[in-house]
């Protein structure tokens, strides 16, 4: 049966995708609209490629997607910028990280201003675990490390994010 | 007593990532779908994509390439400064006009490589959408040559930047 326009496979892996892929880039690029941008070329690049990707293929697409990302600040000198202080904020234009509901605001606000706080190593590899759903093997392929060093960053991220994050939520977080 | 790590684990994971706008599904429907048409208008209505052949297992001696490819790399450099430890009398009149060069009294002292940068860019997918591992070194060679006679030395650097692409078996 040929699939109709709603169902196709690019879209059914865009819809699953697409919310992590944009968080993940917005790591480096500095505007929602800049993400997208990046989503878009990465994902028609890797749907040339992978016209029947599985979730095993997922690695390569974030791994274009950074490496996209990358590429377009390099178009337009950020990217050396970025290179020589890697932990330099990104100026950002405001729109939030994530889609919360209304008792989860203020944290995601807390969480995204955390997330900007923590070495950029840490953060994507935080991205790619927590909400990007990969395993460590997974990340080790994305980022093109030993699954060992990206174990190591995850927890360091995650401490780093507890005590960062303790200082917001003294109640949940201290005890 | 600090929260265990699935503790803030589950706190993150609670959020949801936003969603990104509409518009941006169908402007990658778009682009795929004009790529969809341009293959279909290229191919033969018989055409039968096939995948290439399944790429054989590693060997131990495949790893050996870029080592082979970076001693050639290094003997050119050696062969080069022993070359050009004898640079162009014109170029050396030019840059001391008063009192000519005289070559042979130049001395090559040293030509040295050094990786200043790494940069592993991970998995990209070329041109041809093959799949590879990107790494991008930056380097700079510096060649130095002396005149025992004078003292002087001369002294130069060049930056390079080499990117390495290894081929990726997915299956």
């Amino acid at each position: 049966m040929t699939p109709t326009p709603t169902d196709e496979p690019w879209r059914l892996c865009y819809r699953e995708l697409a919310p992590k892929l944009v968080l993940f880039a917005r790591q480096w690029v500095p505007s929602l609209a800049d993400a997208e941008d990046v989503v878009q070329t990465a994902f028609v690049k890797f749907w040339r490629h992978q016209p029947e990707a599985q979730p095993e293929h997922y690695p390569l697409l974030y791994s274009t997607v950074r490496t996209t990302a990358l590429d377009l600040l390099r178009g337009d000198g950020r990217r050396a910028r970025r290179e020589a202080d890697p932990d330099a904020d990104v100026l950002r234009d405001g729109q939030p990280f994530f889609d919360s509901a209304v008792e989860l605001r203020e944290t995601a606000e807390l969480v995204e201003r955390a997330m900007q706080q923590i070495p950029s190593e840490q953060r994507e590899v935080l991205a790619l675990r927590i909400w990007g759903e990969l395993t460590f093997a997974e990340i080790a392929e994305t980022l093109g490390e030993s699954i060992n060093t990206v174990a190591s960053r995850h927890r360091y991220a995650l401490e780093a994010m507890r005590r960062v994050l303790k200082n917001y939520e003294p109640a949940r977080l201290r005890n | 007593m600090n929260p265990p790590d699935s503790e803030i684990e589950d706190l993150l994971r609670a959020l949801r990532p936003r969603p990104p706008r509409a518009e941006l599904e169908e402007s990658i429907g778009a682009q795929i779908a004009a790529r969809t048409i341009a293959v279909a208008e290229r191919l033969p209505a018989a055409a039968v994509l096939r995948r290439g052949p399944a790429a054989a297992p590693a060997r131990w001696w495949q790893g050996w390439g870029w080592a082979f490819a970076g001693a050639v790399t290094a003997a050119v450099i050696i062969v080069g400064a022993e070359h050009f430890s004898s640079p162009p009398a014109a170029a050396l009149a030019t840059a001391v006009p008063a009192e000519p060069f005289v070559t042979e009294q130049l001395e090559h002292v040293d030509s040295t490589a050094e990786i200043v940068a790494t940069e592993d860019e991970g998995l990209v997918l070329t041109d041809n959408a093959e799949p590879v591992h990107r790494v991008r070194f930056t380097s700079y060679e510096r060649h130095i040559w002396t005149n025992p006679a004078t003292g002087a030395l001369m002294e130069y650097t060049v930056p390079r930047e080499d990117i390495r692409l290894t081929p990726i078996a997915l299956q």
